[in-house]
């Protein structure tokens, strides 16, 4: 039996900030997620945004946590080797209304702190970014909008973590919280028992599966947002983050780089049953068509090279980031939607000061370690560099996925790494490769060869997400040999 | 980084690039390398492992291995040098290749011309906007065949096609073969876009139904694809109400295209075609940069690996022409008109074309029946061809003859179209 | 009697023949446009003969599949038996191009061959 001071469930970009923050200290420190991999949740599929804060709204606590945060992403950043760019956001307005109400949230936002915004009219922001709507009568300009890798991010915070020391347990859902006279003690999972004293819920959209959480009252809702992606090559280039005037209820759908070089449309937003569903519709795709558009008329649906949705974790209309009322020892990190991405650094700094408060004591380490090694990426050296990294290791020579030049030195290291690759998918967010525009059809078996090489995973267990999304079912001949002469195995 | 001086630098040893290093080397070239990125030479012929290949160009019928053989034993024989392992970086105007591989780190090749045959690629089922879940399961035709001619794994037991490009036929036979259920071939279009023999020999020789103007619209299954809802299609190929039908599989292969892959091109700056997504050449494969050619699918879609033979024993002489200081002189533009996709080359040379027929490959828009093909010049009709059948599943060849020449008009633009037919062959004067 | 049709594949016209089959005996062909058509059409509804190309398992080579072809026309009934007898095959590299893999596959008096050659991978 594993005996923690802190159990954190959910390995998303929450979880892990959490369990990066508190690696600082003298903990022992488990985080246990239930998928095969960790960031499979909202924080592989949202927009990838680090917010300016400008339609913050700081009495409430995402509102404050954004504005907190948006701060710290220069040294966080360059500390854990994840891309990470200032690109700035443009919110536009196409109505006098909308200018009103958006240089009104302008004065806002500066008293809030939001720094270097500015009111650009409609020829400074056509100069700004050519292909927005001439229709739009002006913008609201925040140059400190960022946008970042979701996936890179969330798996830097927990390489970062593990380094430090935080055991990270996948395939590790957990069944029950066990509490003696109303305290935490431990949780039941499917890899037995594991003991802790305090328990923190960074569960995402299954927060409420676990039963202390419903006992306090908490219900999450799925709210599915759909996004497209376009070729790299795609004509339409787009330097900042656009969005539309933000209604009550969403930032609506945004026209946006990525740090990978794509330009992404999306989300829309729409509640769901199913909260592990994933679809995309015609419907939805439709609206984000239509959306996008809206801001940049010339996009259109050709070189699209992926669809796909993301579940925002929704429990009313704020973060609930509390200790629990019935159960001492459980700390909440639940309904974190939008702004989520923003504010996990800030979120983890608020769970560490609810630990500190409910008495653990917080004893810093003087080794730890802030940085996280800087992953190899051969496509970004020139070609001096380039040779010489070769000729140290000739992996690095061989490319395996020939659209995005994705080399076998970085996939191996994308599967040897801490907390390394067991799927397609987790190759394909680590390094890139299979995510260009043949999406795996060429490199895919190759990838295939190197789980098996780097990982022993059989090609028959290969998944392209863990569960039961293996990709290749059979054998050659095993289907003939099986129907005939009754040869029922081989 | 090594650098090397080569007469020509063929990009990719698939049928094109070995077809094109074999005839530069016989046309006078010294050193012919091809480099190539996977571990053998031969490309996507060696998993294609039916027939049907060779009718033309050997007048004998081969597997897609032993016609591949044939030019990996002719390159040999030609004094050929194949790098395999070995990935093309970039390709610059001042012809230089920096390629990367474990063997041999980063090289630089300055060639006096390079041949592209980079082939192509599948559309993939982002391309074509399928709704629905993103399960485990979904292949590009392509990809299933890699993983069950070569690599010796079947991915599923119910098998759907979407799609009824050659492959996608092909790899219903296949899958059927070793023991899966083809649920059947679906086709947005009224027509197959396959050849009619692959539809004959391996859809109806195993009765495997082919469904025309019906099409996937949603993909189910979460972790595993569990099967796809299919809808009939009206001319606009919008979806009927009332039509879905839902089919269990839990394999889908995609069949829906394939598209010339010219991303070295692009790099370097070569202007392409949009109707073929190939480089515009001239009747010697020349791109619009002097001393870079491009041969084979990289050029354009063939349905035959003979006609990439054929284009790419062009693109090899040219080449070896260029590195020797013969370069192709002043061209005129070959127009694409009505009742056609595209034609190929974009620019020709009427009076440079020597003795030999110059050669032109068209697609059609949509089948048609009594159709002629007409060449004209400033609105005037200089050449017709009359065809009993088109479709764009097959492509259409014409062989300008040095005789019919003599009716063109140097320095005018040529433009082609289709014609219905209404008088038998006519040769303007 | 019965009537059997099919498409004809010799060229991109693509004629659809039909034949009127009496008693198992072919009398009459209909809807061709050539002689080559109406020859194809004769063999396709009197005796319908295709070659089998297909992969047999490997040990020892880069790969695990071997492509294989019978050295001619198979029956057309006898495809599918033939896969079931090419199923239990576990050839060994090196292979040569053209060598024969199965003898007289099903008494056809045709052998499976191997179309590539393929080397021991060291």
């Amino acid at each position: 039996m594993q005996k923690f001071d802190v159990i954190i469930v959910g390995a998303g970009v929450v979880g892990c900030a959490i369990a990066r923050e508190l690696s600082r200290y003298r903990l022992r420190i488990a985080v246990l997620e239930k998928e095969k991999e960790i960031g499979q949740g909202t924080s592989k599929g949202n927009t990838g945004l680090i917010h300016s804060g400008v339609n913050a709204d700081p009495s409430t606590l995402s509102g404050r946590l954004n504005l907190e945060a948006n701060p710290l992403f220069d040294q966080l950043t360059d500390e854990l080797a994840v891309p990470f760019d200032r690109n700035g956001s443009l919110v536009l307005a196409f109505s006098s209304e909308d200018r009103q109400a958006l240089i009104n949230s302008l004065e806002e936002a500066r008293t809030n702190g939001v720094q270097g915004i500015r009111w650009l009219n409609r020829e400074q922001l056509l100069e700004k970014e050519k292909k927005v709507n001439p229709e739009a009568l002006g913008a609201i300009y925040a140059p400190r909008g960022g946008i970042i890798c979701p996936f890179e991010f969330t798996l830097a915070l927990a390489q970062n973590a593990a380094g430090n020391g935080v055991v990270f347990r996948t395939g590790c859902r957990v069944h029950k919280t066990i509490t003696e006279e109303g305290r935490v003690v431990g949780v039941e999972t499917d890899q037995g028992f594991f003991q802790g004293d305090y328990l923190v819920n960074a569960a995402g959209l299954s927060a409420d599966e676990m039963n202390c959480v419903r006992e306090e009252g908490i219900r999450i809702k799925a709210r599915r947002g759909q996004y497209l992606v376009y070729d790299r090559d795609y004509p339409v280039q787009i330097k900042h983050t656009l969005f539309p005037r933000p209604t009550p209820v969403s930032k609506g759908i945004i026209v946006t780089p990525t740090v990978h070089g794509n330009l992404m449309i999306g989300p829309d937003a729409e509640e769901i049953e199913d909260r592990s569903s994933l679809e995309t519709t015609r419907e939805g795709i439709s609206r984000v068509i239509v959306g996008a558009k809206k801001l940049v008329p010339a996009l259109n649906t050709s070189d699209i090279i992926r669809m796909f949705s993301g579940n925002r974790a929704v429990a009313g209309d704020d973060f609930i980031i509390r200790p629990a009322r019935r159960t001492r020892g459980l700390i909440l990190a639940a309904g974190i939607q939008s702004p989520g991405l923003t504010a996990a650094p800030r979120i983890a700094g608020l769970i560490k000061e609810i630990l500190q408060d409910l008495g653990l004591n917080m004893e810093e380490k003087d080794d730890f370690q802030a940085r996280r090694p800087v992953p190899v990426r051969p496509g970004n050296m020139d070609y001096k560099e380039r040779a010489e990294l070769i000729s140290r290791d000739s992996d690095y020579g061989q490319i395996i996925c020939r659209c995005e030049g994705i080399t076998r030195g970085e996939i191996r290291e994308a599967i040897r790494a801490p907390l390394g690759a067991r799927t397609i998918d987790g190759i394909k967010r680590r390094t890139q490769a299979a995510s260009g525009r043949c999406q795996s059809g060429f490199c895919g078996p190759r990838l295939l060869e190197l789980l098996q090489e780097y990982a022993g995973i059989d090609p028959l267990q290969a998944s392209l997400r863990g569960g039961s999304s293996q990709l290749l079912k059979y054998h050659s001949k095993e289907l003939l040999l099986k129907a005939g002469e009754g040869l029922a195995d081989i | 980084m090594q650098t090397f001086d080569v007469d020509v630098v063929v990009v990719g040893a698939g049928p094109a690039g070995l077809g094109a290093a074999i005839k530069a080397r016989e046309s006078g070239a010294r050193q012919v390398l091809v480099l190539e990125r996977d571990y053998e030479a031969g490309g996507i012929l060696n998993q294609c492992i039916h027939n049907g290949f060779g009718l033309q160009y050997f007048s004998e019928e081969l597997t897609g291995p032993e016609y591949a053989g044939r030019f990996i034993t002719g390159a040999e024989k030609a004094g050929v040098e194949i790098q395999t392992d070995t990935m093309v970086l970039e390709i610059t105007p001042a012809r230089e290749v920096i390629t990367s591989s474990s063997r041999h780190g980063l090289q630089k090749f300055r060639a006096r011309s390079i041949i592209l045959a980079m082939g192509c690629r599948e559309r993939t089922r982002e391309a074509i906007q399928i709704y629905g879940s993103r399960p485990a399961g979904i292949f590009s035709a392509g990809t299933a065949q890699r993983f069950t001619n070569i690599e010796g794994f079947i991915p599923g037991r119910e098998v759907a096609v979407l799609g009824s490009g050659d492959i996608g036929l092909i790899m219903a036979r296949r899958m059927k073969l070793e023991g899966c259920s083809v649920q059947g071939v679906f086709e947005l279009l009224p027509y197959t876009s396959g050849l009619s023999r692959n539809v004959v020999q391996c859809l109806n020789d195993f009765s495997i139904p082919l469904y025309l103007q019906r099409t996937a619209v949603r993909i189910h299954g979460e972790d595993r694809l569990e099967g796809i809802t299919t809808m009939q299609v009206d001319k606009k190929l919008q979806p009927q109400a009332g039509t879905s039908e839902f089919i269990p599989c839990d394999t889908l292969l995609l069949s829906v295209g394939l598209i010339p892959e010219n991303e070295l091109s692009r790099g370097v700056g070569v202007a392409l075609d949009h109707r073929t997504g190939g480089p515009l050449v001239n009747q010697g494969r020349m791109t619009g940069i002097p001393g870079i050619f491009a041969c084979g699918n990289v050029v354009q879609v063939h349905d035959l690996a003979d006609d990439v033979t054929r284009e790419s024993e062009i693109a090899g002489e040219a080449a070896a022409l260029f590195a020797a200081g013969s370069p192709v002189a002043h061209r005129e533009k070959v127009e694409t008109g009505n009742g056609l996709r595209y034609v190929v080359p974009q620019n020709i040379n009427i009076a440079a074309a020597g003795e030999e027929d110059l050669l032109l490959f068209m697609r059609a828009e949509v089948p048609r029946r009594k159709i002629r093909i007409r060449i004209s010049q400033e609105g005037q009709e200089k050449l017709s061809f009359p065809l009993p059948f088109i479709k764009p599943g097959e492509i259409i060849k014409l062989a300008i003859t040095p005789e019919m020449r003599t009716e063109l008009t140097p320095g005018h633009n040529l433009n082609i179209e289709v014609e219905r037919d209404k008088k038998k062959w006519v040769k303007k004067n | 009697m019965g009537e059997k049709k099919l498409i004809c594949v010799i060229c991109p016209v693509g004629c659809e023949i039909s034949g009127t089959i009496n008693k198992g005996k072919l009398q009459e062909i209909k809807g061709h446009r050539c002689e080559q058509g109406e020859e194809y059409a004769r063999e396709e509804f009197t005796s319908p003969a295709r070659i089998l190309t297909a992969t047999v398992n490997i040990r020892g080579g880069r790969v695990s599949q071997l492509p294989v072809k019978s050295s001619g026309p198979l029956p057309r009934e006898k495809i599918e038996p033939a896969m079931k007898v090419l199923a239990q095959v576990m050839q060994k590299a090196p292979v040569q191009e053209g060598q024969v893999i199965i003898e007289n596959i099903l008494n056809t008096g045709k052998d499976l061959i191997a179309t590539r050659s393929m080397d021991v991978l060291d």
